[in-house]
């Protein structure tokens, strides 16, 4: 589905700040349907990673094959869906999904039965001529995702999605995609800074860390579903994810 | 006045519900009846102390008519049809000023803001030409119209074009880049992208530009007509003052600036329908 070789991308130089070298050398391969996590710390350049393969930015080197063919432009293949939402406030709940619907050329005479289905699978119905302003932050991603549902891409890139969540909503939307991912099968790249969400959510976890942005750890995570939080596998595989981001962070006596 | 209610109900099974419901309805009627005579107080009270300074004699009528007497001189107007006639033309030329300059401003500034060559082009005259007063055009605008309607509508356009352009083309530059981005992954291109995201997100910054240009098209359609047209409420301003006719010449004053008011009003309503979407407008 995704195929990343030897990508890498500086930001040049401005008045205060050098050249930083945000990618270097990152190579990554994803499979149809495979829920991939890419975490690591703010500047790691996961989300620069993410702009390449939406198609927002340009590598200044490696290539970037989507389905075998390479990113020129942004398009519904890939739906995004950002940190700060982006819905456009000056329409209401059905308007933002009947726009993404024409917009992708998706706009068929079952449209509107299709914007029903994914108000009542994202929870909106009572909600559909309300504004975004009306909504509160995880109804509003809610809708963002109802979005890449109704446009049907196959893969779907989610940058820090939940990040700007309270705990508990968070929590819910996580569990939610899950069982969207498992209904729907799309392929998902999920960037976070968080371990547990990595670990949570994903089959596979890579993990990133800056200057220069690099995969230092690939990782895929055997844990049944639902996966629990507090159990001591999970927290085996967040010590080793914590090791390779943080070193300094490594406890006494552990070899690893 | 429904959150009052509700806090009532809430309170209702504790107390008498009649009761709590009064008490918390009241209050909030009696906080609208309080806002409207606080509106109320300085107007009404000047124009009774102003009939009155004129009635006793503090004040010489010649010099300065009391409110009594220019209510009927409009009265008068109203009556034989002169109002409706000065109100409708003056109101006919606003409209075509204010149209015309609208979608000259709206479109060369969408022009500007989404191109950069037609930015270059023109950025540099349209500062030089919106430093220019329109009334300052006065003279050309009758050499080259005449006397009658075009250039009373020709100062409104140029009053009118400079503040709408800027204001598209600030509002089209400040488009927040992640609504781009949302749409053009979703698959919206030029059209769709430019009727759907630009233009309602330019909207606020739109509908400014027309509040300051409403007011500025009332002024200069009053300087237009007090000197180059031969009929409408400046013309009907300008002849009562030439017979110093002063209940008249302020009756008319007065009628221009409620009618700027109420105009400026509408627009604030129009605005807030429009962006109702937007934080802070209810709706």
């Amino acid at each position: 589905m995704l195929n990343v070789a030897g990508l890498t991308k500086t930001f040049a130089s401005q008045k205060n700040r050098p050249a930083v070298r945000v990618l270097d050398d990152v190579s990554l391969v994803q499979r149809r349907g495979e829920f991939l996590a890419v975490m690591g710390p703010s500047g790691c350049g996961k989300s620069t990673l993410l702009n390449i393969i939406a198609g927002f930015d340009h590598a200044d080197s490696g290539a970037c094959l989507v389905r075998g063919s390479p990113v020129v432009d942004t398009g519904p293949d890939r739906g995004v869906v950002f940190q700060e939402y982006a819905l456009f406030p000056w329409m209401t709940v059905e308007r933002n999904l009947q726009f993404a619907m024409r917009a992708a050329g998706k706009w068929t005479r079952d449209a509107p039965a299709t914007i029903n289905a994914i108000l009542q699978r994202i929870g909106l119905e009572a909600f559909r001529n309300a504004f975004p302003k009306h909504l509160s932050g995880g109804m509003r991603q809610r809708l963002a995702i109802g979005r890449i549902l109704a446009i049907d891409s196959p893969m779907m890139l989610m940058d820090e999605p939940f990040g700007a969540l309270d705990a508990l909503t968070r929590g819910l939307l996580q569990a939610d995609l899950v069982s969207l991912w498992q209904e729907t099968g799309k392929t998902i790249l999920f960037i976070t800074h968080s371990v547990d969400e990595a670990l949570f959510l994903a089959e596979r976890v890579v993990v990133m860390t800056p200057r220069p942005g690099r995969i230092v750890l690939d990782l895929r995570i055997d844990l049944p579903r639902p996966r629990d939080i507090t159990t001591p596998e999970f927290n085996r595989y967040k010590r080793e994810i914590i090791d390779v981001i943080n070193p300094s962070l490594q406890l006494p006596g552990s070899d690893r | 006045m429904v959150e009052a209610v509700q806090a009532g109900e809430r309170v209702a099974p504790t107390s008498q519900p009649g009761a709590a419901r009064r008490a918390a309805t009241l209050p909030s009627a009696w906080r609208a009846a309080k806002a409207v005579l606080i509106r109320a107080a300085l107007p009404v009270g000047l124009l009774v102390a102003w009939e009155a300074a004129v009635r006793v004699g503090w004040i010489q009528a010649r010099f300065f008519p009391a409110p009594s007497s220019l209510v009927t001189e409009i009265w008068r107007d109203l009556l034989s049809g002169q109002l409706a006639i000065d109100s409708t033309a003056s109101l006919a030329r606003l409209s075509a000023g204010l149209g015309i300059g609208v979608a000259l401003g709206v479109g060369l500034g969408m022009a500007m803001a989404l191109s950069r060559t037609i930015d270059m082009v023109f950025s540099f005259p349209v500062q030089v030409l919106r430093s220019i007063p329109p009334i300052t055009w006065i003279g050309f605008s009758i050499l080259w119209f005449g006397l009658g309607n075009r250039p009373a509508i020709f100062l409104i356009v140029l009053g009118v074009v400079f503040p709408m352009l800027l204001n598209t083309y600030g509002g089209v530059k400040q488009v927040d880049l992640i609504y781009l981005r949302a749409a053009r992954n979703l698959g919206a291109r030029r059209c769709m992208l430019f009727k759907d995201v630009v233009l309602p997100a330019a909207l606020p910054s739109v509908l400014t530009g027309l509040r300051v240009s409403v007011g500025l098209a009332w002024i200069l359609m009053v300087v237009g007509e007090l000197i180059a047209v031969p009929s409408g409420l400046g013309d009907t301003l300008m002849r009562a003052q030439d017979y110093g006719q002063t209940d008249r010449l302020l009756a008319y004053m007065l009628l221009i600036g409620f009618y700027g008011s109420i105009s400026d009003l509408l627009v604030v309503g129009l605005s807030r329908y429009l962006l109702r979407w937007q934080r802070g407008i209810d709706g």
